[in-house]
């Protein structure tokens, strides 16, 4: 039987699964998630998932094209961070998809489909290894470095469309070849050598880089070289054959490879969890978020070690989001040290922000299971016993979002700062910037908690705060934020005037907001003594 | 007939087995005995090629379906969905076979329930049930009783006995001695990192049950005239 039908139903659950997960389509309309659950077949989940594709990338690309757009570079720079913006989204889509292939299905070990396969166990495993490279290329890769393309080549640099499906193509088949060639070294040769295989990852991502890319850029300072009518066949052509001959081993090293057992995966489990059992004192840095408590620093140490290896996906991803913001630093800062009016920096500026504030929402709803306080709820009773009340749990789970998303906002406020602190006359917006963004994830990330903190303790469950409802207010905020200094600048002409009383308006909204909370944090603590009682 | 010739394992830093040795036979209920965390499970995992032998040989003559004494079973789907995921990968038992042992497991209720609402024993009916699907000579089955009530125990002891009666190959885990005396033709437990398999008698088993309960140390062993080995 063709594998691929084999495994279709397989698919068909996760990718409904998925779909009933999705932020996104939760974020845009409930009805219309509804809508797609309803007409989701084993018969039709491929086709309607290529619309989903589709629209993401259109609503990624509207995302991307305006943050180009907002930025009033030259065309030669546009081409630089665009060939910057490959290698960035190109190095860490390697990263994560070579160390996930590491173990293929999660909870491998104990999952009971998986052991019923017998001899079609191996087939699975690659089926879920070429999934995961075409949905990260097509939910990520493509999506995010489609409009800036488009821009970039509208702005001058044609050339960039020609580049663009050579570099989907190579890309695809060096990453591609590179999972499958690589799995017989992490699960024979580098079985007892974790440290020397985890290194090895990044060696990997960056050889596939230099085999795509840096092909590329390699040929196309050759053509350039020779100044002829036939300076593009001198691109193209060998480009082809080298495309014909990773093509050839594509096929190859699909065909041959992955003829190991899965002990090495089970080993690394056992690994980690000995490991585990080893550590007796929390991390001392943990004592900063917990003060002196220690059944509360052990619970945050569980939760931090929890997230680490369970799930390294995440971890990855976040790590990702933390870089991106260092790119998204610098088109602020580059903007900021070219651009003559504050207007264009703040626009962008304001959409980098927004983009920021959905992935903090997004990761905070992602990791409930481990981050909110209801994730405990079987051992809130336990952990009473040790004096420790909801209200302190809620703590613990506020550092814990902190250390987890603080940082990619941090990254994205302090950098600009710092930048400005050599640039004298940009000092007072990125201050107000900086003060804006921390008071903003502070709301962000301690508003859902609370009220599910407070759901948890005063047993309510009718009214609950849904994940779309945070997007919509940062879309509010920012929008009207946005539309008042356009509206103020166009009508007065005074810019910065414009500028510094909505960023002031605004960080006094933030500020009641932040009040509000303590507000609710009071209650909780008040309420939990009133139940003790 | 599975045959295991001077195989040896290690975890880091903890051997399990080391030249070790055992024949399970065709069509029987062969019960791997011991302490929690002494390697039976390990040991049906390196049956099952789940986890590959250090050295030696493991000699399988047919497919083994292993069963995991906690099974993941997609909690996102209902104990229908899985039904229908397992038969899209093996369409070898018709509906009606399948209704039958639905029925005998007493999951008809449950199966559009999602499974995470089952019970850890529920989870075990459905995943023998779904393993049964795809028809295979030998099952692994790994702790089936450990989360069961009594009822369900009796229960599972029936159906093992009527798939022996089909010509099965069982091998099942368990610490369970009263379990091990019932089901068992034959009786494997691990010691000092070899196999020792005996048959299950009166005898034999009154004897190993003493052996048990001296700290766990065999005085000795002796070879049957048929390979097996029976303690003395």
């Amino acid at each position: 039987m063709d594998n691929v039908k084999l495994f279709d139903r397989y698919f068909f659950y996760q990718a409904r699964e998925d779909i009933k997960n999705s932020f996104l389509l939760e974020s845009l309309s409930k009805r219309f998630k509804t809508w797609i659950l309803n007409r989701y077949s084993v018969k039709n989940y491929k086709t309607i998932n290529a619309y989903l594709a589709l629209l993401k990338t259109l609503l990624f690309s509207a995302i991307y094209g305006l943050i180009f757009l907002s930025l009033e570079v030259s065309a030669d720079f546009l081409l630089g961070l665009t060939y910057a913006l490959f290698f960035v989204v190109g190095g860490f889509m390697s990263l994560i998809i070579l160390s996930l292939s590491r173990q293929a299905i999660d909870g491998i070990e104990h999952d009971h489909f998986f052991r019923v396969l017998a001899k079609n166990r191996q087939s699975l495993i690659k089926r879920v290894l070429v999934k995961r490279l075409n949905k990260g290329f097509f939910l990520w890769f493509i999506p995010l470095t489609f409009m800036p393309v488009l821009v970039t080549s509208l702005s001058g640099s044609l050339v960039m469309i020609l580049h663009y499906p050579f570099i989907l193509i190579t890309f695809y088949l060096v990453l591609y070849s590179t999972i499958f060639l690589t799995q017989k070294l992490y699960f024979h040769t580098l079985r007892n050598h974790p440290i020397i295989s985890d290194i090895s990852l990044y060696c990997f991502s960056g050889l596939t880089l230099i085999l795509s890319f840096g092909v590329q850029l390699l040929l196309m300072g050759l053509s350039t070289l020779v100044r002829a009518s036939y300076e593009i066949l001198v691109y193209i052509g060998p480009l082809i054959f080298y495309i014909g001959v990773l093509w050839l081993i594509k096929g190859l090293v699909y065909k041959h490879t992955l003829n190991y057992s899965f002990t090495h995966t089970v080993i690394m489990k056992q690994r980690a969890y000995v490991k585990s059992n080893k550590i007796q004192k929390p991390y001392k840095v943990l004592k900063l978020f917990t003060k002196k408590h220690k059944v509360l620093q052990q619970i945050l140490m569980k939760d931090l070690l929890s997230f680490y290896r369970k799930d390294k996906r995440e971890f990855f991803s976040l790590l990702t989001t933390s870089l991106m913001s260092v790119v998204y630093s610098g088109f602020i800062i580059s903007a900021l040290s070219q651009s003559e009016g504050l207007l264009s920096v703040f626009i962008g500026d304001n959409v980098l922000l927004i983009m920021i504030m959905i992935f903090t929402v997004f990761y905070l709803y992602r990791f409930k299971a481990i981050t909110w306080v209801s994730s405990e709820d079987k051992y809130l009773t336990f952990y009473q016993t040790f004096d420790v009340d909801h209200a302190s749990l809620y703590k613990v789970k506020v550092s814990l979002n902190q250390i987890l998303l603080m940082p990619a906002l941090l990254i994205y406020g302090a950098l600009p700062f710092i930048f400005s602190l050599w640039q004298g006359e940009l000092l007072p917006y990125t201050s107000l910037r900086l003060i804006v963004i921390v008071l903003y994830a502070l709301v962000m990330i301690k508003y859902p908690l609370i009220r599910d903190a407070l759901k948890i303790h005063e047993k309510r469950t009718n009214s609950f705060f849904a994940a779309q409802d945070l997007v919509v207010i940062i879309l509010l905020i920012q929008g009207a934020l946005l539309f008042g200094l356009v509206f103020i600048s166009g009508q007065l002409g005074i810019e910065s005037v414009g500028v510094y009383s909505i960023i002031g308006l605004f960080i006094v909204a933030l500020m009641i907001e932040n009040f509000h909370i303590r507000h609710l944090e009071k209650r909780l603590k008040r309420t939990g003594e009133i139940s003790h009682d | 007939m599975i045959k295991l010739e001077n195989i040896s394992f290690s975890y880091p830093g903890e051997t399990i087995l080391s030249e070790a040795n055992l024949t399970i036979e065709q069509g029987k209920i062969t019960v791997v005995l011991g302490k929690n965390g002494v390697g039976k499970t390990t040991l049906l995992s390196l049956i099952d090629g789940y986890l590959t032998i250090d050295s030696g040989h493991i000699h399988l003559e047919e497919d083994a379906i292993y069963i995991y004494d906690q099974p993941h079973l997609y909690d996102y789907l209902s104990g229908r969905e899985y039904i229908e995921l397992i038969k899209s990968v093996s369409a070898n038992k018709t509906d009606q076979s399948l209704d039958h042992f639905i029925e005998h497991l007493q999951l008809t209720d449950a199966l559009d329930k999602m499974i995470h609402a089952y019970s850890l024993g529920m989870k075990h009916k459905l995943a023998l049930l779904t393993a049964l699907m795809v028809n295979y000579q030998t099952y692994l089955i790994d702790e089936p009783l450990a989360s069961l009530d009594p009822e369900s125990q009796a229960l599972m002891i029936t159906f093992f006995k009527a798939m022996k009666e089909e010509g099965k190959t069982l091998v099942i885990s368990t610490h369970m001695l009263e379990v091990a005396y019932e089901l068992a033709d034959d009786i494997v437990f691990f010691n000092d990192l070899k196999l020792r398999k005996i048959e299950n008698s009166f005898d034999s088993f009154k004897a190993f049950k003493s052996y048990v309960l001296e700290s766990l140390k065999v005085k000795s062993v002796s070879e049957e005239s048929d390979g097996n080995k029976k303690i003395k």
